[in-house]
């Protein structure tokens, strides 16, 4: 499914928002996803929310932290790529 | 769906009953029911009077704290609260000594709370202030799990602290009586969840698994607990070996692989050599989209069970990665949801029956520890009633068998690691060592030392 970065980063933060049980307007798109307040759980179920949702894997594409900068890269990379 | 509702009564959810089974099964063993505690730091002279008053003002707020679980006709259990609690005051107690407050004097005196079977007998919370000569005290908060987990009783301390200070709007209440469906649907759905979650324990490991026995005499024993504080350095070196180890934001699988690797050796001692064991790790509960959240009452956690091979003991690096994949595929498959869903369909048994059950069904494969690993604090005031929070630590009992696990929390940039246990589980010899072998374990990377 192709869709734009910027779709990409909506949908990325209604889900941090859902996972962080806040309004997705107060989730900052240029913040790492720890200073979020994202644990263990929420970032397992973030990657396995853009399997389903944008048909990546990520979890065993060799993801560094610099890919997680924040949502809006991650957003570009997710928009950038090729479905698995 | 339209709810059906009544201000004096709340249908209990699947972890609610999993809790109250083990609340039964550990009262029925120990003579305790459990219980946690959270205990915040104070800087500053607080008035006693005033903070009474402020907290028996704020818990009359809330007349479920004086209520209790009751079976509806329909069999879904819920909680009955009483028609108000304006006339109701919530238990306090005041300490004056010269150290009351130290951290070891808390955690003294939370053991002695934590061992008294009344505690909390009417009142589903009691705050203890201890006081010392100096400008210090601790403000020791006990909770009853049917009516508290970890992240809702944080919630609740933050909102008491803004009251007490004339902070806190109105609208920031909850609404102790929302109303939750009974759950009386979706049978086959709920039993297929409990298959899967059979099966799931069953593959995880094939084999054998070590269980720790509990220690004779179990009611005469008292529930211990061991803190170890990380500073802010070691939190951050923690966390960089964390995210070096298992990946990104990894620091559950990797506390875990840690915490197996240490307990591995005094298993090894206790039960056998080379038995693989089961380690259940406690976590939130991933609400649909539209559900009802964040709460203060009642429980959202649900669990996940993580298989140990022994033949990676010795391979920490490469543990953590395991125990990362598991995580990982047990999200996927939906376990958590699949946890709740199978405890929404044992609702249909009383709590004993639940926990003889629990324990016949896993085929006592779950007696080894359990960790949790809070998020970020949500305990974010840093002041209450002109004193200072410093700091704020969880001791929760962990239900039997084994009466045994490991909690951690972050308050402020540093990590409180506590050790709770059933005197007996394991021995004074094997418990003064096992925090600060943890601690070398966690800061220095998950390979063995020599």
């Amino acid at each position: 499914m192709a869709t734009t970065p910027d779709e990409t980063l909506l949908k990325l933060k209604e889900h941090v928002a859902f996972l962080l049980g806040v309004e997705a307007s107060g989730i900052a798109a240029d913040q790492p996803l720890h200073l979020l307040g994202i644990d263990s759980m929420g970032f397992v179920d973030l990657l396995v929310f853009i399997e389903k949702q944008f048909g990546l894997s990520l979890m065993n594409s060799g993801l560094s932290q610099d890919d997680f900068a924040s949502l809006a890269v991650l957003a570009g990379r997710i928009a950038g790529a090729r479905p698995s | 769906m339209k709810v059906p509702s009544s201000s004096r009564k709340r249908y209990l959810g699947g972890a609610d009953w999993c809790v109250a089974a083990l609340r039964q099964g550990t009262l029925e063993t120990t003579g305790r029911p459990i219980t946690f505690h959270v205990a915040v730091f104070i800087a500053g002279r607080l008035d006693p009077a005033r903070l009474q008053g402020r907290f028996q003002d704020y818990c009359a707020r809330f007349p479920l704290l004086w209520g209790r679980a009751a079976r509806c006709w329909c069999l879904a259990p819920y909680w009955k609260s009483p028609a108000n609690s304006a006339e109701r005051k919530a238990p306090f107690r005041h300490v004056a000594d010269g150290d009351a407050a130290t951290p070891a004097a808390v955690a003294r005196r939370i053991e002695e709370l934590a061992n008294d079977p009344d505690r909390l007998r009417g009142c589903a919370v009691a705050l203890e202030f201890l006081q010392d000569a100096a400008a210090a005290g601790a403000l020791v908060f006990s909770f009853d799990h049917l009516l508290f987990d970890a992240a809702g009783a944080e919630r609740f301390i933050d909102l008491f602290c803004r009251f007490a200070d004339g902070r806190a709007a109105d609208a920031e209440f909850p609404d102790p009586q929302a109303p939750e469906p009974a759950h009386l649907d979706q049978w086959s759905k709920r039993f297929a969840s409990g298959q899967q979650l059979n099966r799931s324990l069953r593959e995880l490991l094939p084999g054998a698994t070590a269980n720790l026995e509990l220690p004779a005499n179990a009611r005469r024993r008292p529930f211990r607990f061991r803190v170890l504080s990380l500073t802010a350095e070691e939190t951050r070196r923690a966390q960089e070996q964390a995210f070096a180890t298992a990946g990104y934001l990894m620091f559950t699988p990797y506390v875990l692989a840690t915490a197996a690797a240490t307990f591995q050796p005094r298993f090894a001692r206790r039960v056998a050599p080379n038995a693989d064991f089961i380690v259940t790790v406690s976590t939130s509960r991933l609400r649909p989209p539209g559900e009802r959240a964040p709460h203060v009452f009642f429980n959202d956690l649900s669990f996940l069970y993580f298989g140990f091979p022994v033949a990676e003991a010795g391979e920490r690096d490469e543990l953590a990665r395991t125990l990362r994949d598991q995580m990982i595929a047990q999200v996927k498959a939906g376990m958590p949801a699949a946890v709740e869903d199978s405890n929404l369909l044992m609702r249909i048994l009383p709590p004993r029956a639940f926990w003889k059950f629990m324990f016949t069904f896993f085929r006592n494969r779950l007696s080894s520890f359990a960790l949790t690993c809070l998020g970020d604090p949500l305990l974010k005031t840093n002041s209450v009633l002109g004193g200072t929070i410093r700091t704020h630590v969880h001791f929760p009992v962990i239900p039997v068998p084994p009466g045994l696990g490991l909690i951690l929390n972050r308050s402020g940039d540093v990590y409180h690691v506590v050790l709770s246990y059933l005197e007996g589980v394991l021995s004074e010899d094997e418990v003064a060592t096992l925090l600060d072998e943890f601690r070398q374990r966690l800061l220095n990377g998950a390979s063995p030392e020599p």
